[in-house]
């Protein structure tokens, strides 16, 4: 599903040169999940940001969704984004002009699923008659949820998610996180999840530690 | 080391800096610009009035151009006759005016003849201008008199109003009160602007103001240290501003000059009092920045407020006083006030009607649902430059409006004047019938009639009389039957050669006169009480005028001014006219008469046409510009606010292209939405200009016509203005990182 081979990605910063990656390589199988823990700074996001086309890389090989990606046009990229690849942010993954339900069915729309069930979604994570509700008018674990319920919604097979519960509490992070695993088990899709959070981390298949770059 | 944290927002947004204080430069520069030449009028006006009311010219008796030999007999007869020297200065810098300041020290003027009130261009001495004279200028002198109305002057002359002595109070108030509305106009639309891109600043400023707050800072210590920031930032533009906007008054001064001389025989004078204009200028500049920064003196937790029901009544009664005041009110303040109530009453509910839009139309394409929906916070975020804008757009069409209805209309009525081909100046002394002979046998002439002016009295009902001015012509004639008439009673010129009278629309508003009421006219030594036949247009001067044929002027009536027009063949030579002319001076026993072509006359007049309006023509567009431009910075700022959101599409699968198509129907939609509300405010405000506007101020009125290719021409701009937001805003998600937003930069819906 996933493999990286000797990824080297590097910044310029006040002149010097940062190497982030220097030949990371890791693999993991279709339906699995994979945990990426380091401190702040050691390259989760850009990693994430990589492997959705949203960051380029230096050198290396990268093998996605069963195709190279090394050189892939942006609009190609787009469109793996668009149909195939899910991504959560720590927070703000909402339109705040758009109610939940609206959210669920723009990102379902975009991906060309069926826009009817997206009350079901937001049913089925708890979110029952907050549908007409704006993120700012819902608690943040309901936001987080209601992220979900858009990435469920557009039924992707690679979902990278970035800090999912880091703003949450620990009750709420749990509620998020049972409903992450749950449905990435139910259609057996691919999850990359990066934490500082280690109890979440080891509910994933595998993990992958970047301290000190790899 | 505080001043220093609250200064690092503009290294950070240094565009934001950029932005208000050109915003504000440019609002002084034409603020000042326009008020630096209306108090350069009033002033010219004012020492003109001074200088010449009530006084009388001479002139020769035989009819012949008064010469320096003229005066030196006068002066040495002990007459006070003062010499004033026009001449043409060339190249376009108008005309000098040469006086003799010991000459005019006899009339009591010591003051101006040591040069205090008559200094600098365009009056000289008239040794200077007699220089430029005798060089070949065109040049005109005439002899003031001011000498009581008893004492008589020696046989070889006669007394005549000094045509530059009329009064135009009335008329150079209203035209001067324009101007000044214009200039409010700019402050106004210029506060909107600076007020709008301050506050969107102040909102990106709360996280960090409220970071100092915890650390200890007192609220009043930043409060007085953000009107210290607002105070050298409103000193830093209003300066070189000022400096602008004089540049600008210079520019502008030629044409504008011009234009007073010609409406109102006034040449402008130069200068003025640099201390007190930019003092005002700088107080109220410095007003309109620090009402920027009332949002600082709010209490915590009241930085936005809306109460809708409050909001509703203010527009509600700001519509009803403003119509009231703009449908009955009789004076050109009243009207004016209640025009700036609509506009402010408008700008106040513009964006909310323009919300009610992306609320209430339909669509269910998630897109689409997402563009309309950020196409509302836009609204919101952006109200005070839209409604800037808002207003520019309406003030501009309605300017272009008036200006072009007014062209035409005046086109059409300078043709029905001037339909003759030839115009022949009667000298003084003579009269138009001695040349009834030599002009109705020539074969080259199809048709003439004469043409004499003068005064005439009317009585008012409280017993006391006015002045007005009277002209007399063959009213059989078929170059004056082509007139247009206003209003009529059937047959009017029928009405009209059997003793009734037409009368200017300016008579027929002043005095409530209509066809066929009867009008009295009380000449020296006589009465006549004829019907009005008929209004006609009367475009360009404040004076009522009374229009009678020539035939039933009393004999005793003393002529100002006569003149012959004449038509002639289409196949006239020039050898024609020098004949004619030569018959002429012959005749009148003269030895130069000029025939002037109306033509060049007609061209002469549309050149001042298009002078009196260069400085409203400029200054509305200038607005428009300036307008347009700060809506694209606060807009660009706004928008870099919600890239987030244009990120979240990206990571959401939206190709690079479909962002920017997305981005520009977006900002595109803003501005159409602009342009329409701007629509119904510019029909408002053409019909205020045309209707009511110039019925108070200069007593004649304009057709009501609109021009929607200009319209569409303004959409164009405004779409290109939005195309350009648009692809700004795309440019900014690429190149910048992308962070998740605060609540305050761009959380809100």
């Amino acid at each position: 599903m996933l493999s990286v081979t000797g990824l080297v990605k590097r910044f310029e910063s006040s002149g010097d040169t940062v190497r982030v990656f220097d030949g990371l390589s890791f693999s993991i199988a279709a339906g699995r999940s994979l945990a990426l823990t380091g401190p702040s700074g050691s390259g989760k996001s850009t990693l994430l940001n990589i492997l959705c086309g949203l960051e380029s890389f230096d050198e290396g090989n990268v093998r996605l969704l069963e195709r190279e990606v090394d050189g892939l046009p942006r609009d190609a990229w787009a469109d793996l984004r668009r149909r195939h690849i899910g991504v959560v942010f720590q927070d703000s993954n909402l339109m705040p002009t758009m109610t939940l339900a609206e959210n669920v069915r723009l990102r379902a729309g975009l991906a060309g699923r069926s826009t009817e069930g997206t009350g079901d979604w937001l049913e089925r994570l708890g979110l029952a008659g907050l549908e007409q509700r704006y993120p700012d008018q819902v608690s943040g674990g309901q936001r987080q949820r209601a992220a979900l319920a858009m990435v469920f919604a557009m039924e992707p097979e690679l979902v990278l998610a970035d800090e999912p519960t880091g703003s949450l509490d620990r009750q709420t992070a749990h509620t998020v996180a049972d409903a992450l695993f749950r449905w990435q088990r139910e259609v057996n899709a691919t999850l990359v999840l990066a934490t500082h959070d280690l109890p979440l981390a080891d509910r994933c298949d595998d993990g992958l530690d970047l301290a000190g770059g790899a | 080391m505080v001043l220093r944290a609250i200064l690092s927002h503009y290294r950070r947004h240094p565009l934001h800096l950029l932005s208000l204080w050109v915003i504000l430069m440019l609002a002084t520069a034409l603020w000042s610009g326009v008020w630096s030449l209306t108090q350069q009028a009033r002033d010219s006006m004012r020492t003109g009035e001074a200088q010449l009311s009530g006084r009388q010219q001479v002139v020769r008796s035989d009819g012949a151009p008064v010469t320096v030999e003229d005066f030196v007999t006068l002066r040495r007869q002990g007459l006070c006759v003062m010499p004033w020297l026009e001449v043409d200065a060339g190249e376009g810098r108008g005309r000098l005016v040469g006086i003799d300041p010991l000459a005019m020290a006899c009339a009591g003027n010591q003051e101006t003849g040591a040069g205090t009130s008559l200094d600098g261009e365009p009056f000289v001495d008239i040794h200077r201008a007699a220089k430029l004279a005798e060089a070949g200028h065109r040049h005109r002198l005439r002899l003031l008199l001011d000498a009581p109305e008893d004492l008589s002057l020696p046989p070889q002359w006669q007394r005549q109003p000094d045509p530059a002595a009329l009064s135009t109070g009335e008329l150079a108030d209203s035209f001067l009160l324009n101007l000044d509305a214009l200039g409010v106009l700019v402050v106004l639309v210029s506060a909107l602007l600076i007020r709008s891109v301050y506050t969107l600043g102040l909102a990106q400023r709360r996280e960090g103001l409220a970071l100092l707050e915890r650390y200890g800072v007192t609220r009043g210590r930043l409060q007085r240290l953000l009107l210290l920031e607002l105070l050298i930032l409103g000193l830093s533009g209003i300066v070189p501003g000022y400096l602008l906007g004089q540049l600008l008054a210079d520019g502008l001064a030629g044409g504008f000059g011009e234009a007073m001389g010609s409406l109102f025989g006034t040449p402008l004078l130069r200068g003025g009092d640099t201390f007190l204009q930019f003092g005002v200028t700088a107080i109220l500049m410095l007003l309109v920045t620090f009402w920027c920064g009332l949002e600082l003196l709010r209490p915590r937790g009241k930085w936005v407020t809306g109460n809708r029901w409050l909001h509703v009544t203010t527009v509600v009664l700001m519509m009803g006083v403003g119509g009231v005041l703009v449908f009955s009110g009789e004076r050109l303040v009243a009207v004016f006030a209640g025009t700036g109530m609509i506009m402010a009453a408008t700008g106040l509910a513009t964006p909310y009607l323009m919300n009610q839009w992306p609320k209430t139309s339909s669509g269910t394409a998630p897109l689409g649902l997402w563009r309309r929906r950020e196409t509302g916070v836009l609204i919101r975020r952006l109200s005070l430059p839209l409604v800037a804008l808002q207003l520019a757009v309406a003030t501009v069409i309605a300017v272009q409006a008036l200006v072009t209805t007014f062209e035409d209309t005046f086109q059409q009525w300078l043709g029905q004047r001037l339909a003759g081909d030839l115009f022949v100046e009667v000298p003084a002394g003579k009269r138009p019938e001695d040349v009834a002979g030599i002009l109705s046998f020539q074969p080259s002439i199809v048709e003439w009639h004469p043409v004499i002016r003068g005064q005439v009295r009317l009585p008012l009902p409280d017993g006391n009389t006015i002045a007005l001015d009277l002209m007399a012509t063959d009213t059989g004639s078929g170059l004056i039957r082509e007139w247009e008439l206003l209003q009529s009673v059937p047959d009017p010129w029928q009405a009209v050669a059997g003793g009734g009278v037409l009368i200017n629309e300016q008579l027929a508003r002043r005095h409530q006169l209509e066809p066929g009421d009867t009008l009295t006219l009380q000449f020296p030594e006589h009465r006549l009480s004829p019907r009005v036949a008929g209004v006609y247009s009367d475009y360009g001067r404040p004076a009522g005028e009374v229009l009678l044929d020539h035939d039933e002027l009393p004999a005793s009536f003393v002529p100002g001014f006569q003149s012959v027009t004449i038509a002639l063949e289409s196949d006239a030579t020039t050898s024609d006219r020098q004949s004619l002319e030569r018959d002429l001076e012959r005749v009148w026993s003269v030895a130069d008469i000029e025939i002037r072509d109306t033509g060049t006359i007609r061209e002469l007049a549309n050149r001042i046409f298009d002078q009196t309006f260069l400085l409203t023509r400029a200054i509305s567009l200038l607005t428009l510009v300036l307008a347009g431009a700060a809506l694209l910075m606060t807009g660009w700022v706004a928008l870099a606010s919600r890239r987030w959101y244009v990120h979240l599409l990206a990571v959401w699968g939206l190709r690079r292209r479909e962002r920017l198509g997305l981005l520009v129907r977006l900002g595109m939609g803003l501005m159409f939405r602009v342009w329409l509300a701007a629509l119904p405010l510019a029909l408002l405000l053409t019909w205020v200009l045309v209707a009511r506007i110039n019925p108070v101020a200069f007593g004649w009125s304009l057709p009501m016509a609109i021009y929607p290719g200009y319209w569409l021409q303004l959409l164009v701009v405004m779409v290109i203005i939005g195309l350009v937001l648009g692809s700004l805003a795309a440019r900014v998600r690429r190149g910048a990182p992308v962070t998740m937003p605060v609540l305050t930069e761009g959380g809100e819906r």
